[in-house]
């Protein structure tokens, strides 16, 4: 069955637990960084950051300030994109559902980083190949949570049967809609299912997620189809221009 | 939005040789499929054309990799949803196709033009697809300005016919250039009616090309040089260094068109 992450930022202190195990756990090297007005840090995820909390301040009409926190990383889409390019089958997907990279067989080409519609995917210039989150396979298949929610204090983050998480979410969100809160779930139908589900306190877009993300190679058809007909009609141009000649030189 | 995957040079260099091998081959196939006798030095060129250019187009594709040792993990499998994959054993069969055709009109026997139609005919359809997927690959990304744009292929894949032509028009004879001239023109004529198509496709993104960072690249290398100028030579008078400067200056737009879509998505 199929496992995911829930993500319940209305849980989230902030406390960048998850980013610090998830480096731990896959010994991924520190980034220098500099302030740039918010305490979030890194500013993107990255080759060597591949969990990372976003700090969002939002004004409510009220005239409140809210400061909402959301722990990042790759969604596991259902229609992952990175997965569909990928020429190498690097990409590859784990039975439980998480899009797994084998940094064996990635030879660098890239593609997978222009094609994720969150801008997870990095491509890493010390090594040459493609990082990103692959949710711990060698934990979960050993029966441990990922790393990132084994150390998670607060229970914002938890790992499980995706169906389950997906009941639970709606309850959270029953839960805060009664608070008075305007929650939102992330990830249901998403690219057919993100292995990575949200319940958010805000827009998707005020946490930098896109709010209808798109499948790459969903162009792949069409624009094929096109370029067949280009082909076609330049094929018979060409053939065209050699029978007009033939059929001078004949009279 | 998916991270720039800074493709840069090598990327634009191969679009670019590509195309032109592309379109030299898909010509020459059709010479030697329906052509005369007197056609067969656009055969010759153009396989001549075809088979260092595809050649260089994998190293270009190669150096390109962050790991350019593992160049053969392209070969692991065969996967229809990636224009990556389907695109490098289109070029493995283009490059053998067109190592095949060459070597077929060097040893020049009896019988020899059977087998090089029989080798034009798979190798001249992966030409069109040599000169077209590039486009269909951009457009199978999160990258402003190629995400979901379907025109980006066709539009290369005319591009490769006005530059392949243009290639031949360096090398051929000055008697034997003239049967590709109606050709030349409609595929610059062609070319320019896709640009239109393809900036009406970006909507408001058009203007970093129109007016913006690449406007210089877009109104000077690709409509001036790569379009009006040609036509404009080739109306004036048809004599040799009229046309030589005419391809070169079709070559010039079909690298600045490269150049500019693949650096507009990455900007």
């Amino acid at each position: 069955m199929a496992r995911a992450i829930l993500v319940d930022t209305s849980k989230c202190i902030g406390c960048r637990g998850c980013q610090v195990a998830c480096k731990q756990w896959h010994s991924l090297k520190a980034e220098p960084t500099t302030f740039w007005g918010t305490y979030e840090n890194p500013r993107d995820l990255s080759a060597k950051t591949w969990r990372k909390v976003k700090f969002v301040e939002t004004v409510a009409q009220d005239g409140a300030t809210r400061w909402r926190f959301l722990s990042d990383a790759c969604k596991h889409c259902t229609d992952a994109s990175c997965l569909a390019v990928c020429p190498t089958g690097a990409l590859l997907r784990r039975p439980w559902g998480a899009v797994d990279l084998n940094q064996d067989v990635c030879n660098g080409c890239r593609y997978c980083v222009a094609a994720c519609p969150f801008g997870v995917v990095t491509f890493n210039e010390e090594t040459g190949r493609a990082d990103k989150c692959i949710l711990c396979p060698d934990r979960v298949e050993a029966g441990l949570d990922p790393a990132c929610v084994s150390t998670c204090p607060t229970g914002a983050l938890t790992f499980g049967e995706r169906d389950d998480l997906l009941a639970r979410a709606k309850r959270r969100l029953a839960e805060l809609q009664r608070r008075g809160e305007r929650p939102q779930l992330y990830g249901e139908r998403e690219l057919s299912g993100l292995h990575a589900l949200y319940v958010l306190q805000e827009a998707p877009e005020a946490y930098g997620l896109p709010a209808r993300p798109r499948f790459a190679t969903a162009s792949v058809l069409p624009g094929s189809l096109l370029s067949i007909a280009a082909s076609a009609v330049m094929g018979v141009a060409a053939l065209v221009a050699f029978r007009e000649r033939r059929a001078r030189k004949g009279e | 939005m998916g991270k720039n995957p800074a493709w840069t040079w090598y990327i634009v260099w191969y679009f670019f040789v590509g195309g032109i091998a592309a379109g030299a081959y898909m010509l020459a196939a059709i010479a030697d499929l329906f052509g005369r006798d007197d056609d067969r030095p656009i055969a010759k060129f153009g396989y001549a054309i075809a088979f260092p250019l595809a050649l260089l187009s994998a190293i270009l594709l190669t150096l390109d990799l962050g790991m350019p040792i593992r160049t053969l993990n392209m070969f692991r499998l065969f996967k229809l949803s990636s224009p990556m994959s389907v695109g490098s054993w289109a070029l493995l069969g283009f490059g053998l196709a067109s190592f095949l055709s060459l070597s077929l009109l060097l040893r020049d026997r009896p019988g020899a033009l059977r087998i090089r139609r029989l080798v034009a005919v798979p190798g001249g359809l992966l030409g069109f697809f040599i000169a077209s997927y590039t486009g269909v690959l951009l457009g199978a990304t999160n990258r402003p300005l190629w995400a979901g744009n379907n025109w980006i292929g066709p539009l290369f894949l005319v591009s490769a016919c006005s530059t392949g032509v243009a290639g031949l028009a360096l090398l051929l004879a000055r008697e034997t250039f003239p049967r590709l001239r109606r050709f030349h023109l409609i595929a610059i004529g062609a070319e320019g009616l896709l640009l239109i198509v393809f900036l009406a496709s970006l909507g408001s993104q058009a203007a970093l090309f129109l007016s913006g960072s690449l406007a210089a690249f877009f109104w000077g290398g690709v409509v001036v040089a790569g379009l009006l100028l040609p036509v404009a030579l080739s109306i004036a008078g048809r004599t040799r260094p009229l046309e030589a400067i005419a391809a070169i200056l079709v070559l010039v737009g079909g690298f600045a068109l490269r150049y500019l879509v693949i650096s507009g998505g990455q900007t």
